[in-house]
């Protein structure tokens, strides 16, 4: 760099920020010297940022339950952690076990993550759920349009109590969560998602839960939740027939 | 590291709900694309660059369409009852006046000085030329100086 070189904001920013390579920071620290102007530039942009990160690690502790690794809480107190947590763990796990073996390649389709999913949700998680029927009903109307499918019909299923329908999304798809309460209380979900795919109504069991597939050539259809498999294909045949 | 990847969406998003959303699509997202992970490669530069992609792609304009425009995080979010109150002031400050940069002054704000990468990492987090990092950094830098006190003059 020679003496007469103009420095822009960036080299400046740079140089506080131990960017630069030890020739240019000795020829801003010696810019500096003998130009006042330069001097002051470089006082304007020597903000506090060494601050930054202990005010924001204060946030830390501050990150709701909800998104809490569930291991630290024993399975029977387990409050609704959420996908997330345990998503995560997995793709951490992943990464961390990359450095030791190679990963399986990974091919697991929406129904497992639907289930891995639906295997969180506890029945306070909806019966929370309190909605009016405004709501319910302009909830479901967006829903659906991003769907691009009517889907009043899985509203009124016998033996389930509807709560509420969710956007949700899997590989770039609109992937629609329609959330109930079996009579005994077990949360169940309707999952929706565009496919062109047709297959007769299946039932299986995933994640240890019922459930009950289909699809129409359009959508494909995951019904599951609760241990009742009669429940379900009765549920399901409804859903089917009706939706 | 997720705290650390909730902290990056509090800020990034403004608004603790879509926080949350973004929280939790990245991290489907990545165990999505947990096969495209290369061996060797650092996991949180990763998965900061996939909430990032999600932010600009998908729920920053559903965002804006909802609400018409970001919300800002109420203050009360930010005011945790539990922090010493000789420091709750400052911090109180300093995170304040970071939410209320340009969001992508922000990004870059947090992602090298709170997160601690390099500009370069911060440039591949962001899919942007490092001389763009530098020129949010310069700019978040002017307006940071000018709205937060010095550090020292704070310590009593």
């Amino acid at each position: 760099m020679s003496n007469d070189r103009t420095f822009s904001d960036e080299d400046l920013t740079a140089f506080l920020d131990g960017e630069l390579t030890d020739a240019d920071t000795a020829a801003i620290a010696e810019a500096i010297e003998r130009d006042a102007a330069l001097a002051l530039r470089l006082e304007a942009l020597d903000a506090p940022v060494s601050e930054l990160r202990p005010a924001f690690d204060q946030l830390l502790d501050d990150m709701p339950d909800t998104l809490a690794v569930p291991s630290a809480t024993p399975p029977t107190a387990r409050r609704w952690p959420t996908a997330i947590a345990a998503a995560f763990v997995l793709a951490a796990g992943m990464g961390l076990g990359a450095y030791v073996t190679k990963p399986a390649p990974v091919t697991r389709g929406w129904h497992d993550y639907v289930a891995a999913y639906q295997a969180l949700y506890v029945q306070d998680t909806l019966a929370v759920v309190e909605q009016t029927e405004a709501e319910t009903q302009a909830q479901l109307m967006r829903v659906a349009s991003t769907l691009g499918r009517d889907l009043n019909g899985a509203t009124a299923v016998p033996g389930l109590d509807y709560k509420r329908a969710q956007l949700l999304g899997f590989n770039g798809k609109a992937l629609v969560q329609m959330a109930y309460l079996s009579e005994t209380g077990a949360p169940m979900a309707l999952c929706i998602i565009r496919s062109a795919t047709s297959n007769a109504l299946t039932q299986m069991q995933l994640e240890g839960m019922e459930a009950a597939s289909w699809s129409d050539g359009e959508y494909a259809y995951l019904l599951i939740g609760g241990d009742d498999a009669a429940k379900t294909q009765i549920a399901a045949s409804y859903l089917q027939a009706n939706l | 590291m997720l705290p650390r990847l909730w902290r990056y969406c509090v800020t990034l998003t403004g608004n603790r709900d879509v926080a949350h959303d973004l929280t939790q699509t990245t991290c489907l997202r990545a165990l999505e694309k947990s096969d495209q992970f290369e061996q060797g490669t650092y996991l949180d530069r990763w998965v900061f660059r996939i909430a990032q992609r999600i932010w600009l792609n998908d729920l920053r304009s559903q965002t804006v369409r909802r609400g018409g425009g970001l919300v800002p995080i109420d203050d009360a979010d930010l005011h945790s009852a539990d922090l010493p109150s000789e420091t709750n002031i400052f911090v109180s400050q300093v995170l304040f006046q970071v939410r209320a940069l340009p969001e992508a002054q922000r990004s870059a704000v947090m992602l090298v000085y709170v997160e601690g990468f390099s500009y370069r990492e911060a440039a591949d987090i962001l899919e942007i030329p490092i001389g763009t990092v530098m020129s949010r950094l310069a700019a978040a830098r002017k307006t940071l100086k000018i709205k937060l006190p010095c550090a020292e003059s704070q310590t009593a």
